[in-house]
């Protein structure tokens, strides 16, 4: 029988909005040829829970838990971006510790954040082991920030005008002990069990490639941003909090296994940034100073003269900003939320058309863009 | 090539039945039970001594068709399934609880701790859970393809274990083509995987179902040439054969084999076999669906492939299969590279073998030769669990890849190289000892 | 020809495989030590002082200010009452006893972000370490802190060993806390050199039960940021 008579069909197939893969209730529709995805259609808005119509509705204190909620995997980046937000509105001073403070909670949670993505990328990939050592590791940082402030993961922790609770000497002899438990012993152990597997390299290099030009038009930001080689951080082409006294580096995708952009490259940005944080929270840790945690006056009638303002920041998955109008009032006229999540999930259709992707490839992809559902749909 | 195979095999199966025929228990008593079950001969020798008790009713009858010598064999077949399915059975209970306990241990867990000590009762509990959840058939589903699919891929498996032995004469059918039985019957579990992912009526469970499809009859390649490789070297197809041979032949003149060394194993037979049995290995963990071959499973991709839509007992089923499967392909790597029931020290192997054998060593050697079997074969299913609990998942081109174009050709040059050696080498090992030379 | 890099390849993957191998393996051996997870309903970990959980009112320090209800950025809490002792309000209500008829929190709702227990100004509401809460019907998820009643019997019985965990793990830390202090007594002059050299497990323990301590010491501590 020759080729030509084998009759042969397309089906859709409905990937999510309840598959292990999707990191969410996020819904693929894939018009797929055998195991060749053809075309997919990415469906949000399943986890959709009006934060910003939310937010006009409180006063500035009160839009905090919420902030939390919406990238719950690094909380405290969303509490600190509408920190900044509310306090260059106000014209708040941050008290010096209180810097300290949140740079050192904003880069554990990023590493706490890369952690899941590198546990989940490997569950995606169908390694088991690796997802148990990342939650285990973890859970030490959770342990920390639930000392900390109470919670695991909607700390409220970073607020207008400084932080909730101040430091102990005992939490922070705790982030020094798991950073040196951390630091090159663990993550060189993650490399070695997933980063530099044959198989591992082999799913995720030449995959999902994502060129510099194309990730900068639509909007992408963060690793998966750096992932294809640009350098663009944040923390250091737009300093706030003290991250310009810091030293660090910004680590690019480099296309060492395949090309450049590819879902290894991302991937092994988020391994080599830990590295970077565990950097900067050593370097807060020696030089956090005594003194005041939060601006006692402001820290709980905040009312901002009216105006508009847009402030972001670098957290775990690219920037996320916030656009505050005041009008005067203690409760804010208009809060708009960048979330990052929701800009780099925008990419995927457009991945999937650029080359040839099989149903396994989707998932790295969707693993590779490191995408919390509650930030998308806010 | 399988439909060939079946032929044969029913030809062969039959064979086997009427060698069941035989008189065992007399070969028992003589020492040299070649190529039979024990069961058959102590059953037979139970029922020919006693018979059936006078105040049975028709009991001259009942007399008169054992005599006949019908009973004997029928019973002894029908208690080697049963100990062949009770075996495959706990086996399953323990290697599910142990897998859990190995992923445990190596994900810094403690894994069941619950049911029993050590949660060693776990399965059994799980198990009995599954029988009483309820049966669900999807509407759409085809209804007695789905029903039929999950009894066929464990036949496929169970009867893959009849020409397996487990310990010296512990086999339930020696038969001449033991290994392409083996290699046929495997067959069988694609065709119930086909039928459950086509039946079930779902796109995952379809994905799943092709790639079963691809992956097993793929991957029976570089196994079947493992297969011939060996058959070349030992000259026969027999599994008992085999393993015979790597019993080594430090005084084979009186027609008795005692064992060898470790050197005598097909492993160390020559230098390909070496390489042989690490593409065998690869190829019988895409051949059960283990990681990272677990491509018609991929939990995070395709949900659960094939049996996504079974319950219940339909889905233990598979389960058992699976673990079954995983024990078949250990116990053929047992049996064709790593010298069976010969534990390679050769005082050890020695034990209760030859005429001055009494029933006390003849027992303790058994006993010892069924340990050794045992233990290598479980070696390599912890050895199939830790491969799972630490590598991901390969994509089905790679899957392909590995199979046609490095097994393939490596098998291939394994072959070629070994039927060199041993026409160059004369049937030497490695180390430079003799194998068998008759 | 088959290229070199066929091999290297090959080779590649499989040294890859083999490091990895070599890592899981040397967790299954070492498994003892590795553990870090607990027999969770039997052996429970320490709650930090701080931990959100489900609320507690000290009744008579209310003052019915209604501060906790309006920060309350879910409106979860409901309160009625009166305040003074004996009848309606008269004068300012600082410090003023208020007779409370309804105090309850709506867990369906409750997000446990610890805004209420902030404003407070005899710091009355707190949210404790009591964190397994369930029920089988929402309308029970309504819990009444007047008479911190429990949901159901089954519940009762749950809570109450609950309780007397916790008071028993309170008791092991005061214990924990005096032998330390007696221990940091004898060797204060060596502390500084053997706290640098603790190991990481070690120094989580203990500095887990001394936030906590240094908590119970001084609750206020935590409040003043509201003021």
């Amino acid at each position: 029988m020759t080729e030509a008579k084998i009759r042969t069909e397309e089906m859709l197939l409905n990937m999510g909005p309840q598959h292990p893969s999707t990191h969410g209730v996020f819904r693929v529709v894939v018009r797929t040829d055998g195991e060749l995805i053809l075309e997919s259609e990415s469906h949000i808005g399943y986890l959709h829970r009006c934060f910003e119509k939310c937010a006009e509705g409180n006063n500035y204190l009160q839009v905090v838990p919420y902030t939390d909620r919406m990238d719950y995997l690094c909380a405290m980046m969303n509490n600190w971006g509408y920190a900044v937000a509310v306090e260059k509105l106000a014209g708040i001073e941050v008290p010096e510790r209180a810097e300290y403070i949140r740079v050192m909670v904003a880069e554990l949670n990023r590493v706490a954040s890369h952690l899941l993505a590198f546990g989940t990328y490997g569950l995606d990939i169908g390694a088991i082991t690796p997802f148990l050592y990342a939650f285990r590791d973890r859970e030490r940082i959770l342990k920390i920030f639930e000392k900390l402030c109470g919670q695991r993961l909607n700390y409220s922790y970073v607020r207008v005008g400084g932080v909730t609770f101040d430091m102990t000497e005992e939490i922070l002899a705790d982030i020094e002990a798991f950073c040196d438990y951390f630091d090159p012993k663990i993550i060189d152990e993650y490399d070695n069990l997933l980063s530099y597997n044959g198989i591992f390299i082999s799913r995720t290099a030449n995959v999902g490639v994502m060129p510099a030009d194309l990730a900068i038009s639509y909007g992408v930001t963060g690793p998966s941003l750096r992932g294809s080689g640009v350098q663009r951080d944040l923390r250091r082409d737009a300093p706030y909090g003290i991250y310009d006294r810091l030293e660090f580096d910004v680590p690019v995708g480099t296309g060492e296994m395949g090309q450049l952009g590819d879902c290894w490259d991302r991937y092994m940005v988020r391994m080599r940034e830990m590295r970077q944080s565990i950097r900067l929270v050593r370097q807060a840790l020696a030089g956090i100073p005594e003194g005041p945690f939060c601006d006692k006056k402001a820290y709980r009638a905040v009312k901002p003269k009216a105006g508009e303002t847009y402030k972001r920041v670098e957290g775990a998955r690219g920037e996320v900003g916030f656009y505050i109008v005041s009008d005067g009032t203690n409760i804010p006229y208009r809060v708009k939320a960048r979330a990052p999540s929701f800009s780099n999930i925008s990419i995927l259709d457009k991945l999937t058309s650029l080359s040839d992707v099989m149903v396994a490839d989707l998932v790295a992809i969707i693993g590779s863009l490191d995408i919390v559902l509650g930030e998308v749909d806010r | 090539m399988n439909l060939f195979a079946f032929t044969t095999i029913f030809a062969q199966a039959g064979k086997g039945l009427g060698e069941f025929a035989g008189d065992y228990s007399s070969k028992w008593d003589a020492g040299t039970y070649d190529g039979g079950l024990v069961f058959a001969g102590i059953i037979k020798w139970l029922v020919t001594t006693w018979g059936v008790p006078e105040w049975v009713p028709l009991s001259s009858i009942l007399n008169g068709v054992l005599e006949a010598s019908v009973f004997p064999e029928i019973g002894a077949l029908l208690i080697t399934i049963g100990l062949v399915f009770g075996f495959v059975n706990i086996f399953a209970i323990g290697a599910v609880w142990s897998e859990r306990k190995v992923s445990a241990h190596m994900q810094c867990r403690l894994g069941p701790m619950e049911v029993g000590p050590h949660g060693i009762l776990q399965t059994v509990a799980d198990g009995l859970k599954l029988l009483a959840k309820e049966d669900i058939i999807p509407r759409l589903a085809d209804k007695p393809l789905f029903a039929l699919a999950p009894a066929i891929v464990f036949a496929g498996v169970l009867m893959r274990f009849v020409p397996l032995p487990f310990g010296d004469q512990l086999i339930a059918s020696d038969l001449d083509l033991g290994l392409f039985f083996i290699a046929a019957v495997g067959a069988v579990e694609v065709l119930g995987v086909i039928m459950a992912g086509w039946s079930s009526n779902n796109k995952w469970s379809l994905f799943g179902t092709i790639r079963t499809a691809t992956q097993m009859v793929s991957y029976e390649i570089p196994i079947g040439l493992a297969f011939i490789t060996v058959i070349i070297c030992s000259g026969s197809f027999s599994l008992m054969e085999i393993v015979n041979q790597q019993g080594g032949s430090l005084n084979a003149s009186d027609g008795y084999v005692y064992g060898g060394w470790i050197w005598h194993w097909n492993l160390f037979r020559n230098p390909f076999m070496l390489v042989l049995s690490i593409t065998y290995f690869i190829a019988s963990l895409a051949e059960c669906k283990r990681s990272p071959f677990d491509l018609p499973e991929a939990e995070s991709e395709l949900v659960s492939g094939f049996h996504t839509e079974y319950t219940g007992m339909r889905f233990a089923l598979f389960f058992l299969a699976e673990y079954a499967a995983m024990y078949l392909v250990a116990a053929v790597a047992v049996v064709i590279f790593l010298g069976g029931w010969w534990s390679g020290i050769y005082p050890l192997d020695a034990l209760g073998l030859g005429p001055e054998a009494t029933t006390l060593t003849k027992t303790l050697g058994l006993l010892i030769k069924v340990g050794v079997f045992l233990s290598k074969a479980f070696a390599l299913v912890f050895v199939q669990m830790w491969v799972r609990w630490t590598l991901p998942r390969i994509r089905l081109d790679q899957m392909m890849y590995v199979c046609w174009k490095v097994l393939l050709p490596i098998s291939l040059v394994c072959l070629i190289g070994s039927c060199l050696w041993e026409l160059a080498s004369g049937g030497a090992s490695v180390f430079g000892f003799g194998i068998v030379v008759e | 020809m088959i290229p070199c890099a066929y091999f290297m390849n090959i080779f590649k993957v499989a040294r890859s495989i083999w490091i990895g191998m070599g890592i899981t393996l040397k967790y299954f051996l070492n498994h003892k030590k590795t553990l870090c997870t607990i027999q969770y309903p039997r052996e429970k970990d320490l709650i930090p002082a701080r931990h959100r959980g489900i609320h507690y009112l000290e009744t008579e320090k209310c003052v019915l200010c209604w501060k906790c209800s309006d920060i309350c950025p879910v409106d979860c809490i409901y309160i009625e009452g009166v305040r003074g002792a004996d009848g309606p309000l008269q004068g300012g209500y600082r410090g003023q006893k208020a007779t409370l008829s309804k105090f309850t929190v709506d867990y369906t709702v409750c997000i446990f972000c610890g805004l209420c227990e902030e404003p407070c100004p005899p710091k009355c509401i707190w949210l404790g370490p009591e964190f397994d809460y369930h029920s089988t019907d929402r309308t029970m998820m309504e819990k009444n802190l007047l008479s911190d009643e429990v949901y159901t019997e089954s519940d009762e019985v749950f809570v109450e060993w609950a309780r007397g965990e916790n008071e028993r793990l309170q008791e092991e830390k005061k214990k924990q806390k005096e032998a330390e202090k007696a221990a940091k007594a004898a060797e204060k002059a060596a502390a500084v050199a053997v706290a640098e050299e603790t190991p990481a497990e070690a120094a989580e323990e203990t500095t887990e039960e001394a936030s906590a301590e240094a908590a119970e010491e001084n609750p206020e501590g935590e409040g003043d940021a509201a003021e």
